[in-house]
């Protein structure tokens, strides 16, 4: 049995609950793009780990029975290794499920394997993966974005429909944006973190990959939902993630951020945004000039608040109770930093920069003014969302997917990758990428930003606004990206 | 702003990183070069701002006492690097040697 | 006298008694084998985040209340960042800028010179525990056992009001003693459930406070007493000499009588402290804190005031029956089963406290309940047996589980009376000690209590000793 190519998420499930569609033939169709997207000179190599062969033994009948998802490789699974991208946890294995996982299983997912990523999630290209870096299938000379590269690789390439990821500053929808396909990155709290190796506490979430909005819809339905093993897991009722009737933006306010619209935005990247956002006008809904006047001071923040929580975070990896311990250690302290040896450049730097900001005499200076400043960003959102306002529209990323090597000379060049995406982290709001068009053949993903727990709402908007650009046209085609490319 | 090769050795060594002599030096650099960035934060005003700690709108919850822990599917051996009746084994801290009778960390 | 004045600051790590631990659902046992009582919470593994014990959270409070302290409505758990192999996180999590609770006291007694009588409490706050370093378990290397990670503590800091060793000891037991009655902690030293650090400093009375040392690994209060003697005296012969002190940590060394300094944590300290991301801010509603008010027990001082004039016992019978809550509510069962107060009090600190020593048990599970104990005393009071029987009657009360009555009416203990069984046995003493009643006679009085024995010993103890020494009275004179 050959699978029509690209059923959604829900087609896929229904079809294998009604015992129409084989969960083999599925996983055939999964090799068989894996294999396209990892020939040629330059593999996309969107997995560290990966099992598309045996059957599993997740159930035959949720509301993801059968559906191949990929798995970020800093969310902790028993039956793959999870590494982090990092030397210091090769071939750890879990000896608990991130309850992420445990709830895609209960529906019936299948975990396919474990994706690639900057090392524990520091980066914004997948460059910084000690394992090797992840190719754009969409166009290989380009990274994926990051950190959550692999993830929104593997679903650029159709090698699954979905997949999760990670977010701390934009790790989910600055690949999405890159990769030509849907991310969310659902409010804080949202998504239990329970599982989830700890980059920045209090930026961290779990997001979604679709290849449409519907796609990260029906798998952010899934994993959503209070945990009482995660003490910021937020106790509220899951709404159904369904996508709009089309049309249904009438009476809806759309809010765009002038701060969001600067100079150095690339030229094409603001010409495909400003096109959608006519495009939401035409399907009803009223565009409202809004103003978020801290956006300068996002990056600042939050490259003071992540590394600090970070430093703190990645102290447990020490040696002494798993991951990797090298060998000849003469005492304790040498053991340590042998071990912290194997930590990647970015990860060093992060860890040096959070723990400066915390040093005794450098905390109110930097760090508690960091948290203040944090709470005016907050206070932005809440004024723009307590004026009327509905969602916020946005480019994602200033520029489309750049070279390898390109931002990796100056680190704040690279951080500067996320300027559009970190605000949300920092606010704790749910946010959503979704291509939008493209220039010079490189996807644009656009940003939906909403209050506290309306991810309904940028369903509700994403998906008008995908069904229009797919009635003209201009929806990324699913198929370039898993082709062969031509020899460079 | 300018980090001394010190103050990078001190930070260093409470993050338990050795750097090399090489990675020092860009440490250094980079350090001063990110931070010199943070200086845009000083432009606000943040007197009377509370600081923002997390997101989350709720009091911590609290389970009930009642022992019941999340099971390890692997066993501790598994993943110990070193593992010696049923101790988790470190190499001895250099200074212990002079505490004749160490006591707890705490 | 030295010149130079003591300063010393207590700083006390009690484990709570839960459970489970404080941030996850591993039991709470001392004594387990290693590595057993462990989870992916407490072995700090990626991915796993901590989740609050409210009864943790009930004890601390429970003690805090007891201690005087105010308990706030919203308190901040923070990591306290440092690395050690018994630290799984490379934090520990612990309360730092906003503890739940501050400003407390405990009086004691001790006032040398003008040191104040009140210790006051700077703050209370939660924390969980580090694991154990064995540095002598694996030759060459160090053993780490994680079952005591996360186990509850709180830290009670007093401010630097101790004004001796003695004084310090003082407070310790007087501040063990209140725990015990809250019952939130074994306090047992030995298991190390009850910790004690001390900060000291000398100084020249009324001068700023001096650079102090912290002192650290006494593991019993005779310790602490000694460890801060030697201390002291350390310090006051630096100065004294006219040479500085140096803020350090030093660790006492029992066997050898000197406390040294902690070469292990000479390293620079900077402990990074931050507000934990992963736990949202503690909030202790009125309501709560209102019921957890009402499970503070009648503390030891006010107790011991109060067996001091309802009982109408000397201060010093009133402070020994309420050094141990089980001991104060023992007695006070039996005088609710009609025990007299002034009897009760002394057979408890005699006869009772020995039993249990002698049994190895506690007073809770001491085989002669109260009632049992009331009942002998007034089979005593009425003059249904004398006081050696009644011990008698004791001794087989606590080897057979008989009642007083049933052993009394069995064995025919019962005191006799009857005046014509008494006189043989006075004819008999009488005409069995000839010389004696002659020297008695002679103006020997003292003689008397010799014949009363006789006829004690003749009677095994049976007959009324009083009626006795009457009837030999009016037979000698």
């Amino acid at each position: 049995m050959t699978l029509r190519s690209h059923l959604s998420v829900r087609e896929l499930s229904a079809g294998v609950r009604a015992a129409e569609i084989d969960p083999a033939a599925i996983l055939k169709h999964a090799r068989d793009a894996l294999a396209r997207a990892d020939s040629g000179p330059a593999p996309v190599a969107a997995f560290l780990a990966v099992d598309l062969d045996s059957p599993g033994t997740q159930r035959a009948d949720g509301p993801l029975a059968g559906v191949p998802i990929a798995v970020k490789d800093n969310i902790v699974t028993t039956e793959h290794p999870t590494t982090c991208g990092s030397r210091i946890l090769e071939g750890y294995r879990s000896p608990f499920n991130a309850t992420a996982v445990q709830r895609l299983r209960l529906a019936g997912g299948r975990i396919v394997g474990k994706t690639n990523l900057d090392e524990f999630g520091m980066g914004s290209s997948t460059e910084y993966s000690a394992f090797g870096p992840t190719r754009n299938p969409r166009d290989r000379e380009r990274v994926p974005g990051g950190s959550s590269g692999g993830s929104a690789a593997a679903v650029a390439a159709g090698i699954v429909p979905a997949a999760i990821g990670s977010e701390t500053g934009g790790s989910v929808r600055q690949p999405a944006a890159f990769c030509g396909v849907v991310g969310i990155k659902p409010t804080y709290g949202r998504v239990s973190r329970y599982g989830l190796v700890a980059y920045a506490s209090s930026l961290d979430q779990i997001g979604v990959f679709g290849r449409t909005v519907d796609d990260a819809a029906a798998v952010l339905e899934v994993i959503a939902g209070h945990d009482p093993l995660d003490s910021t897991s937020a106790d509220r009722p899951v709404p159904e993630l369904r996508s709009a009737e089309k049309g249904a933006l009438e009476g809806v306010v759309i809010g765009v951020p002038e701060e969001y619209f600067p100079a150095m935005l690339d030229d094409g990247v603001a010409q495909v945004c400003r096109a959608a956002l006519r495009r939401l006008e035409g399907l009803g809904a009223e565009l409202r000039e809004v103003s978020l006047p801290t956006t300068p001071q996002a990056i600042p923040t939050y490259y003071i608040i992540a590394p600090a929580e970070a430093s703190s975070n990645l102290a447990r990896f020490d040696g002494v109770r798993y991951g990797v311990r090298p060998p000849g250690a003469a005492d304790l302290k040498e053991m340590y930093e042998r071990t912290r040896a194997l930590f990647g450049p970015e990860v060093k730097r992060r860890i040096m920069l959070g723990t400066y900001v915390l040093s005794a005499g450098y905390y109110d200076a930097y760090y508690a003014r960091a948290q203040r400043v944090r709470r005016l960003i907050a206070g932005d959102f809440e004024n723009v969302f307590a004026s009327g306002v509905d969602a916020i529209f946005t480019p994602t990323t200033p520029t489309p997917a750049f070279r390898f090597g390109e931002r990796t000379q100056d680190p704040y060049e690279m951080y500067l990758s996320d300027v559009f995406t970190v605000t949300a982290n920092l606010a704790g709001i749910p946010a959503l990428s979704l291509p939008v068009g493209s220039v010079g053949g490189l996807p644009v993903g656009g940003q939906l930003m909403a209050g506290p727990f309306a991810e309904e709402t940028l369903v509700r908007v994403a998906s008008a606004l995908e069904g229009d650009l797919a009635a003209a046209g201009l929806a990324p085609d699913p198929s370039a990206a898993s082709d062969v490319p031509d020899s460079h | 702003m300018a980090l001394s090769q010190t103050e990078v050795d001190q930070i260093a060594q409470l993050a338990r990183l050795a750097l090399g002599p090489d990675e020092r030096d860009a440490m250094a650099r980079d350090l001063a070069s990110i931070l010199d960035h943070m200086r845009e934060l000083e432009i606000l005003d943040v007197a009377d701002v509370a600081p923002m700690r997390g997101v989350s709108d709720h009091a911590a919850p609290m389970r009930a006492d009642e022992p019941g822990a999340d099971a390890l599917e692997h066993p501790i051996d598994d993943f110990a690097p070193a593992w010696e009746q049923g101790f988790f084994v470190v190499p001895r801290l250099a200074a212990l040697d002079a505490d004749a009778s160490a006591g707890d960390a705490s | 006298m030295s010149e130079f004045e003591p300063v010393i600051g207590l700083e006390i790590h009690v484990q709570l008694k839960t459970r489970s631990k404080l941030f996850c659902g591993n039991e709470n046992e001392f004594g387990a084998d290693p590595n057993n009582h462990v989870c992916p919470v407490c072995l700090g593994l990626p991915g796993a985040l901590p989740v609050l014990n409210r009864r943790a959270v009930d004890l601390g409070v429970r003690a805090a209340l007891g201690l005087h302290c105010n308990v706030h409505e919203r308190s901040i758990f923070a990591r306290k960042n440092y690395f050690y192999p018994d630290l799984p996180k490379g934090y520990q999590i612990s309360q730092f800028d906003e503890p739940f609770a501050t400003a407390g006291h405990l009086d004691v007694q001790i006032t040398d010179g003008d040191a104040p009588a009140r210790v006051r409490i700077r703050r209370i706050h939660l924390e969980e525990d580090a694991g154990k370093s064995l540095h002598d378990r694996v030759p060459g290397a160090t053993a780490v056992d994680l079952n005591r990670t996360g186990v509850p503590l709180i830290e009670i800091v007093t401010e630097p009001d101790v004004r001796s060793p003695a004084q310090a000891r003082e407070f310790l037991v007087r501040l063990k003693r209140a725990l015990e009655y809250m019952d939130v902690s074994d306090c047992n030293m030995e298991e190390g459930s009850l910790r004690v650090d001390a900060n000291v400093s000398v100084r020249r009375p009324g001068d700023e406070l001096g650079t102090k040392t912290e002192v650290k690994n006494m593991n019993s209060f005779s310790n602490v007493e000694r460890a801060l003697v030697f201390e002291i005296d350390r310090q006051q012969r630096l100065r004294s000499a006219g040479e500085p002190v140096v803020h350090e940590t030093l660790l006492w060394d029992d066997r050898r009588g000197e406390a040294r300094a902690m070469r292990s944590k000479e390293e620079s300290h900077d402990y990074r402290y931050f507000p934990d991301p992963d736990l949202p801010p503690v909030e202790i509603s009125a309501e709560w804190l209102e019921s957890i008010r009402s499970s503070v027990p009648e503390m030891p001082w006010i107790r011991t005031a109060r067996f001091e004039a309802a009982y109408q016992l000397s201060a010093e019978h009133a402070e020994q029956l309420t050094a141990s809550r089980a001991v104060a509510d023992y007695f006070e069962a039996a005088i609710a089963a009609g025990a007299e107060p002034g009897e009760t009090a002394s057979w408890v600190m005699g006869e009772v406290l020995a039993g249990v020593k002698a049994e190895r048990t506690t007073i809770g599970e001491f085989a002669i309940r109260p009632a049992e104990l009331a009942e002998l005393l007034a089979l005593l009071r009425s003059g249904k047996i004398s006081r050696p029987i009644a011990r008698q009657v004791f001794g087989t009360m606590l080897e057979t589980g008989r009642s007083p009555e049933d052993i009394v009416e069995k064995e025919g203990l019962v005191q006799i009376r009857d005046a014509s069984a008494l006189e043989t046995w006075v004819d008999q003493a009488l005409e069995g000690s000839p010389d004696e009643v002659q020297r008695f006679r002679g103006g020997e009085k003292k003689l008397m209590g010799f014949f009363v024995g006789q006829v004690m010993k003749a009677s095994r103890g049976k007959a009324d000793p009083k009626q006795v020494s009457e009837m030999l009275r009016q037979r000698l004179s």
